[in-house]
Protein backbone atom coordinates (compact mmCIF):
# COMPACT_ATOMS: atom_id res chain seq x y z
CA UNK A 1 0.00 0.00 0.00
CA UNK A 2 1.43 3.13 -0.79
CA UNK A 3 0.86 6.44 -0.17
CA UNK A 4 1.00 9.01 2.99
CA UNK A 5 -1.40 9.19 6.26
CA UNK A 6 -1.50 12.26 6.27
CA UNK A 7 -1.92 13.18 3.05
CA UNK A 8 -5.51 11.17 3.83
CA UNK A 9 -5.94 13.17 6.32
CA UNK A 10 -5.62 16.33 4.46
CA UNK A 11 -8.23 14.78 1.99
CA UNK A 12 -10.74 14.10 4.53
CA UNK A 13 -9.93 17.37 6.34
CA UNK A 14 -11.44 18.68 2.74
CA UNK A 15 -14.64 16.72 2.81
CA UNK A 16 -15.46 17.83 6.54
CA UNK A 17 -14.55 21.50 5.69
CA UNK A 18 -17.08 21.06 2.54
CA UNK A 19 -19.42 19.60 4.94
CA UNK A 20 -18.85 23.03 7.25
CA UNK A 21 -20.20 24.82 4.64
CA UNK A 22 -23.18 22.64 3.62
CA UNK A 23 -23.91 22.78 7.57
CA UNK A 24 -23.45 26.41 8.11
CA UNK A 25 -25.60 27.14 4.64
CA UNK A 26 -28.56 24.95 6.07
CA UNK A 27 -28.59 26.46 9.82
CA UNK A 28 -28.63 29.62 8.39
CA UNK A 29 -31.52 29.11 5.80
CA UNK A 30 -33.77 27.39 9.15
CA UNK A 31 -33.60 23.97 6.71
CA UNK A 32 -34.05 20.97 9.56
CA UNK A 33 -34.01 18.28 6.97
CA UNK A 34 -30.93 19.59 5.81
CA UNK A 35 -29.50 20.27 9.04
CA UNK A 36 -29.80 16.79 10.16
CA UNK A 37 -28.55 15.04 7.35
CA UNK A 38 -25.44 17.13 7.73
CA UNK A 39 -24.68 16.99 11.08
CA UNK A 40 -25.14 13.19 11.24
CA UNK A 41 -22.58 13.05 8.02
CA UNK A 42 -20.03 15.29 10.14
CA UNK A 43 -20.60 13.43 13.35
CA UNK A 44 -19.82 9.85 11.45
CA UNK A 45 -16.81 11.74 9.49
CA UNK A 46 -15.60 12.84 12.89
CA UNK A 47 -15.91 9.80 14.45
CA UNK A 48 -14.14 8.03 11.17
CA UNK A 49 -11.24 10.78 10.97
CA UNK A 50 -10.97 12.42 14.14
CA UNK A 51 -11.89 9.64 16.93
CA UNK A 52 -10.69 6.53 15.08
CA UNK A 53 -7.90 7.54 13.07
CA UNK A 54 -6.31 10.09 14.67
CA UNK A 55 -6.63 9.50 18.14
CA UNK A 56 -6.47 5.84 18.02
CA UNK A 57 -3.70 5.42 15.46
CA UNK A 58 -1.88 8.79 14.70
CA UNK A 59 -1.87 10.73 18.48
CA UNK A 60 -0.08 7.70 20.01
CA UNK A 61 2.56 7.42 17.25
CA UNK A 62 3.30 11.23 18.09
CA UNK A 63 3.62 10.79 21.76
CA UNK A 64 6.41 8.61 20.89
CA UNK A 65 8.44 11.82 20.38
CA UNK A 66 6.30 14.43 22.59
CA UNK A 67 4.05 13.70 25.05
CA UNK A 68 0.39 14.11 25.43
CA UNK A 69 0.23 16.33 28.60
CA UNK A 70 0.89 19.73 27.76
CA UNK A 71 2.10 18.89 23.99
CA UNK A 72 0.32 19.39 21.20
CA UNK A 73 -2.09 15.84 20.93
CA UNK A 74 -3.22 16.79 24.48
CA UNK A 75 -3.99 19.91 22.56
CA UNK A 76 -6.21 18.03 20.02
CA UNK A 77 -7.70 15.54 22.29
CA UNK A 78 -9.24 18.51 24.22
CA UNK A 79 -10.56 19.88 21.05
CA UNK A 80 -12.55 16.71 19.82
CA UNK A 81 -13.53 16.22 23.40
CA UNK A 82 -15.06 19.81 22.74
CA UNK A 83 -16.59 18.93 19.61
CA UNK A 84 -18.32 15.88 20.32
CA UNK A 85 -20.31 17.57 23.65
CA UNK A 86 -20.59 20.50 20.65
CA UNK A 87 -22.41 18.06 18.44
CA UNK A 88 -24.69 16.20 21.08
CA UNK A 89 -25.82 19.76 21.91
CA UNK A 90 -26.29 20.96 18.67
CA UNK A 91 -28.61 17.44 18.20
CA UNK A 92 -30.52 18.33 21.33
CA UNK A 93 -31.03 22.09 19.86
CA UNK A 94 -32.39 19.73 16.70
CA UNK A 95 -34.75 17.35 17.89
CA UNK A 96 -36.08 20.56 19.76
CA UNK A 97 -36.56 22.80 16.83
CA UNK A 98 -34.63 25.58 18.83
CA UNK A 99 -33.01 27.70 15.59
CA UNK A 100 -31.26 29.81 17.81
CA UNK A 101 -29.63 27.69 20.12
CA UNK A 102 -28.83 25.80 16.47
CA UNK A 103 -27.59 28.89 14.98
CA UNK A 104 -25.25 29.39 18.22
CA UNK A 105 -23.97 25.81 18.78
CA UNK A 106 -23.52 25.80 15.04
CA UNK A 107 -21.56 28.64 14.89
CA UNK A 108 -19.19 27.66 17.49
CA UNK A 109 -18.73 23.92 15.65
CA UNK A 110 -17.90 25.55 12.00
CA UNK A 111 -15.32 27.87 13.79
CA UNK A 112 -13.95 25.36 15.85
CA UNK A 113 -13.28 22.39 13.48
CA UNK A 114 -12.36 25.22 11.00
CA UNK A 115 -9.11 26.36 12.74
CA UNK A 116 -8.48 22.75 14.16
CA UNK A 117 -8.29 21.88 10.98
CA UNK A 118 -6.14 24.49 10.50
CA UNK A 119 -3.91 24.11 13.07
CA UNK A 120 -3.28 20.31 11.85
CA UNK A 121 -2.57 20.31 8.36
CA UNK A 122 -0.20 23.20 8.78
CA UNK A 123 1.57 22.85 11.95
CA UNK A 124 0.82 19.09 13.47
CA UNK A 125 0.89 17.29 10.57
CA UNK A 126 4.26 18.60 9.01
CA UNK A 127 5.95 18.02 12.47
CA UNK A 128 4.61 14.67 12.75
CA UNK A 129 5.51 13.78 8.97
CA UNK A 130 8.78 15.28 9.91
CA UNK A 131 9.66 12.99 13.03
CA UNK A 132 8.10 9.84 12.22
CA UNK A 133 9.83 7.35 10.21
CA UNK A 134 8.70 5.23 6.95
CA UNK A 135 7.92 2.32 9.57
CA UNK A 136 5.87 4.14 11.48
CA UNK A 137 4.24 5.92 8.01
CA UNK A 138 3.39 2.45 7.03
CA UNK A 139 1.87 1.23 9.97
CA UNK A 140 -0.27 3.98 10.23
CA UNK A 141 -1.49 3.95 6.48
CA UNK A 142 -2.11 -0.05 7.00
CA UNK A 143 -4.45 0.62 10.23
CA UNK A 144 -6.48 3.49 8.55
CA UNK A 145 -7.03 1.05 5.37
CA UNK A 146 -8.56 -1.38 8.07
CA UNK A 147 -10.63 1.13 9.71
CA UNK A 148 -11.70 2.09 6.50
CA UNK A 149 -12.79 -1.67 4.98
CA UNK A 150 -13.86 -2.21 8.40
CA UNK A 151 -17.09 0.87 7.94
CA UNK A 152 -17.29 -0.32 4.70
CA UNK A 153 -15.19 3.33 2.93
CA UNK A 154 -13.70 3.20 -0.32
CA UNK B 1 -0.84 26.26 39.38
CA UNK B 2 1.13 28.65 39.45
CA UNK B 3 0.05 32.22 39.90
CA UNK B 4 1.63 35.43 38.48
CA UNK B 5 0.72 39.03 39.34
CA UNK B 6 1.22 41.39 35.75
CA UNK B 7 3.93 43.55 37.00
CA UNK B 8 4.24 47.01 35.39
CA UNK B 9 4.86 48.17 32.06
CA UNK B 10 7.96 48.37 31.01
CA UNK B 11 7.82 51.54 28.60
CA UNK B 12 4.69 53.03 27.32
CA UNK B 13 3.41 53.51 30.99
CA UNK B 14 0.02 53.20 30.78
CA UNK B 15 -1.71 51.62 33.77
CA UNK B 16 -4.14 49.53 31.84
CA UNK B 17 -2.79 46.18 32.97
CA UNK B 18 -2.09 47.18 36.34
CA UNK B 19 -5.33 46.22 37.85
CA UNK B 20 -5.89 42.93 36.14
CA UNK B 21 -4.33 39.66 37.61
CA UNK B 22 -3.85 36.70 34.68
CA UNK B 23 -4.01 33.47 36.16
CA UNK B 24 -1.48 31.05 34.29
CA UNK B 25 -1.93 27.72 32.74
CA UNK B 26 0.18 24.98 34.26
CA UNK B 27 3.26 24.89 32.63
CA UNK B 28 6.67 23.95 33.70
CA UNK B 29 8.72 26.72 32.63
CA UNK B 30 10.78 28.85 34.91
CA UNK B 31 9.94 32.71 34.43
CA UNK B 32 13.39 33.44 32.56
CA UNK B 33 12.34 31.07 29.88
CA UNK B 34 11.77 32.84 26.27
CA UNK B 35 8.42 30.36 25.88
CA UNK B 36 7.32 31.58 29.41
CA UNK B 37 7.61 35.41 28.08
CA UNK B 38 6.22 34.81 25.00
CA UNK B 39 3.15 32.55 26.01
CA UNK B 40 2.25 35.44 29.14
CA UNK B 41 2.64 37.95 25.95
CA UNK B 42 -0.23 36.29 24.15
CA UNK B 43 -2.66 36.27 27.31
CA UNK B 44 -2.14 40.06 27.28
CA UNK B 45 -2.47 40.23 23.11
CA UNK B 46 -5.35 38.36 23.55
CA UNK B 47 -6.96 40.90 25.89
CA UNK B 48 -6.73 43.44 23.43
CA UNK B 49 -7.53 41.78 20.35
CA UNK B 50 -10.48 40.90 23.03
CA UNK B 51 -11.31 44.21 23.43
CA UNK B 52 -11.67 45.18 19.83
CA UNK B 53 -14.72 44.54 18.49
CA UNK B 54 -16.63 46.08 20.69
CA UNK B 55 -14.61 49.11 19.94
CA UNK B 56 -15.15 48.55 16.30
CA UNK B 57 -18.98 48.20 16.79
CA UNK B 58 -18.96 51.30 19.20
CA UNK B 59 -16.96 53.46 16.82
CA UNK B 60 -19.50 52.47 14.45
CA UNK B 61 -22.49 53.27 16.18
CA UNK B 62 -21.41 56.92 16.81
CA UNK B 63 -21.67 57.83 13.26
CA UNK B 64 -19.36 61.44 13.72
CA UNK B 65 -15.85 61.86 14.93
CA UNK B 66 -17.26 63.88 17.66
CA UNK B 67 -19.18 61.83 19.11
CA UNK B 68 -16.76 58.79 18.50
CA UNK B 69 -14.21 60.50 20.38
CA UNK B 70 -13.86 58.71 23.41
CA UNK B 71 -14.29 55.18 21.27
CA UNK B 72 -10.97 56.42 19.03
CA UNK B 73 -8.86 57.02 22.20
CA UNK B 74 -9.55 53.36 22.75
CA UNK B 75 -8.92 52.35 19.68
CA UNK B 76 -5.40 53.73 19.66
CA UNK B 77 -4.41 52.12 22.79
CA UNK B 78 -5.72 48.64 21.62
CA UNK B 79 -4.04 49.66 18.05
CA UNK B 80 -0.80 51.09 19.85
CA UNK B 81 -0.37 47.86 21.88
CA UNK B 82 -0.83 45.66 19.08
CA UNK B 83 1.66 47.18 17.24
CA UNK B 84 4.13 47.11 19.92
CA UNK B 85 3.71 42.99 19.71
CA UNK B 86 5.80 43.42 17.02
CA UNK B 87 9.27 42.73 19.93
CA UNK B 88 7.38 39.66 20.32
CA UNK B 89 6.88 38.49 16.69
CA UNK B 90 10.88 39.73 16.37
CA UNK B 91 12.03 37.27 18.63
CA UNK B 92 10.40 34.55 17.21
CA UNK B 93 11.36 35.24 14.10
CA UNK B 94 14.93 35.86 15.00
CA UNK B 95 15.62 33.83 17.94
CA UNK B 96 12.99 30.87 18.24
CA UNK B 97 11.94 30.38 14.33
CA UNK B 98 15.96 30.09 13.22
CA UNK B 99 16.36 27.74 16.05
CA UNK B 100 13.43 25.31 15.34
CA UNK B 101 14.79 25.51 11.85
CA UNK B 102 18.48 24.09 12.92
CA UNK B 103 16.48 20.70 14.28
CA UNK B 104 14.77 20.64 11.42
CA UNK B 105 11.22 22.22 12.12
CA UNK B 106 10.92 24.82 8.96
CA UNK B 107 7.84 24.09 7.19
CA UNK B 108 5.70 25.68 10.23
CA UNK B 109 8.18 28.20 11.00
CA UNK B 110 7.17 29.67 7.40
CA UNK B 111 3.43 29.63 8.37
CA UNK B 112 3.99 31.12 11.72
CA UNK B 113 6.27 34.34 9.57
CA UNK B 114 3.36 34.00 6.89
CA UNK B 115 0.78 35.12 9.45
CA UNK B 116 2.59 37.33 11.05
CA UNK B 117 3.12 39.12 8.01
CA UNK B 118 -0.56 39.50 6.94
CA UNK B 119 -1.41 40.18 10.95
CA UNK B 120 1.50 42.92 10.67
CA UNK B 121 0.21 44.76 7.78
CA UNK B 122 -3.45 44.66 9.48
CA UNK B 123 -2.60 46.20 12.57
CA UNK B 124 -0.42 48.89 10.92
CA UNK B 125 -3.28 49.62 9.04
CA UNK B 126 -5.53 49.61 12.33
CA UNK B 127 -2.75 52.12 13.68
CA UNK B 128 -2.68 54.44 11.03
CA UNK B 129 -6.68 54.65 10.73
CA UNK B 130 -6.14 55.24 14.48
CA UNK B 131 -4.05 58.14 14.30
CA UNK B 132 -4.35 59.55 11.37
CA UNK B 133 -8.51 59.61 11.70
CA UNK B 134 -8.59 63.37 10.93
CA UNK B 135 -7.77 62.94 7.30
CA UNK B 136 -10.36 60.37 6.46
CA UNK B 137 -13.95 60.67 6.23
CA UNK B 138 -15.94 59.57 8.66
CA UNK B 139 -17.80 56.26 6.67
CA UNK B 140 -14.00 55.09 5.62
CA UNK B 141 -12.56 55.20 9.11
CA UNK B 142 -15.39 52.78 10.54
CA UNK B 143 -15.00 50.54 6.86
CA UNK B 144 -10.98 50.40 7.81
CA UNK B 145 -11.43 49.44 11.15
CA UNK B 146 -14.32 46.85 10.90
CA UNK B 147 -12.20 45.15 7.94
CA UNK B 148 -9.33 44.87 9.85
CA UNK B 149 -10.56 44.65 13.25
CA UNK B 150 -12.52 41.69 12.11
CA UNK B 151 -9.42 40.26 10.08
CA UNK B 152 -7.30 40.52 13.28
CA UNK B 153 -10.09 38.98 15.63
CA UNK B 154 -10.64 35.93 13.57
CA UNK B 155 -6.77 35.03 13.08
CA UNK B 156 -4.98 36.27 15.61
CA UNK B 157 -6.09 33.96 18.20
CA UNK B 158 -5.83 31.34 16.06
CA UNK B 159 -2.35 31.80 15.67
CA UNK B 160 -1.77 32.05 18.90
CA UNK B 161 -3.40 28.84 19.64
CA UNK B 162 -1.34 27.13 17.29
CA UNK B 163 1.77 28.77 18.83
CA UNK B 164 1.23 27.72 22.32
CA UNK B 165 -0.72 24.43 21.98
CA UNK B 166 1.66 23.02 18.68
CA UNK B 167 5.00 25.08 17.96
CA UNK B 168 6.10 25.79 21.39
CA UNK B 169 5.89 22.17 22.97
CA UNK B 170 7.70 20.61 20.00
CA UNK B 171 10.31 23.43 20.79
CA UNK B 172 10.30 22.50 24.29
CA UNK B 173 10.95 19.24 22.76
CA UNK B 174 13.71 19.65 20.43
CA UNK B 175 15.82 22.64 21.91
CA UNK B 176 18.21 21.60 24.59
CA UNK B 177 18.63 23.66 27.47
CA UNK B 178 21.87 25.28 26.95
CA UNK B 179 20.45 26.33 23.70
CA UNK B 180 17.46 27.72 25.81
CA UNK B 181 19.64 30.36 27.58
CA UNK B 182 21.41 31.81 24.46
CA UNK B 183 18.65 31.92 22.75
CA UNK B 184 17.52 34.42 26.11
CA UNK B 185 20.27 36.28 25.24
CA UNK B 186 19.30 37.55 21.90
CA UNK B 187 15.83 37.92 23.04
CA UNK B 188 16.86 40.27 25.67
CA UNK B 189 19.01 41.96 23.00
CA UNK B 190 16.22 42.43 20.66
CA UNK B 191 13.90 44.03 23.89
CA UNK B 192 10.61 43.47 24.77
CA UNK B 193 7.18 44.64 24.61
CA UNK B 194 6.01 47.60 26.49
CA UNK B 195 3.39 45.08 28.38
CA UNK B 196 5.67 42.19 28.74
CA UNK B 197 5.34 41.56 32.30
CA UNK B 198 8.34 41.55 34.44
CA UNK B 199 8.71 38.26 36.58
Amino acid sequence: MSGNPFEILRKEHEIVLEILDSLEGAVEGEDLKAVEKKIDTLEKEFDRHSIKKEEKVLFPEIEKFVPRDGGPTGAMFSEHKDLVGSIKKFKIAMKAKDFDELKDVGKYIVNVLRQHIDKENNILFIMADMHLDEKQKANILKRFNEIDAKLGVH
Amino acid sequence: MTRNKLGEHIGCGCSCHHMDEIYNKTIDLKPWHIIHTLMEEHKLILEFVGKLGSTAKSLEKAGNFVRAASGIKGLQHIAKHLVEADKHHEREEKVLFPALQKHGIVEPTIVMMGEHEELRARKNALYNAASSHKNMAYSDFVKSIKINSAFIANNLPNHIDKEDNILYPMALRVIGENEWKSMKKKCDKIGYCCFTPKF
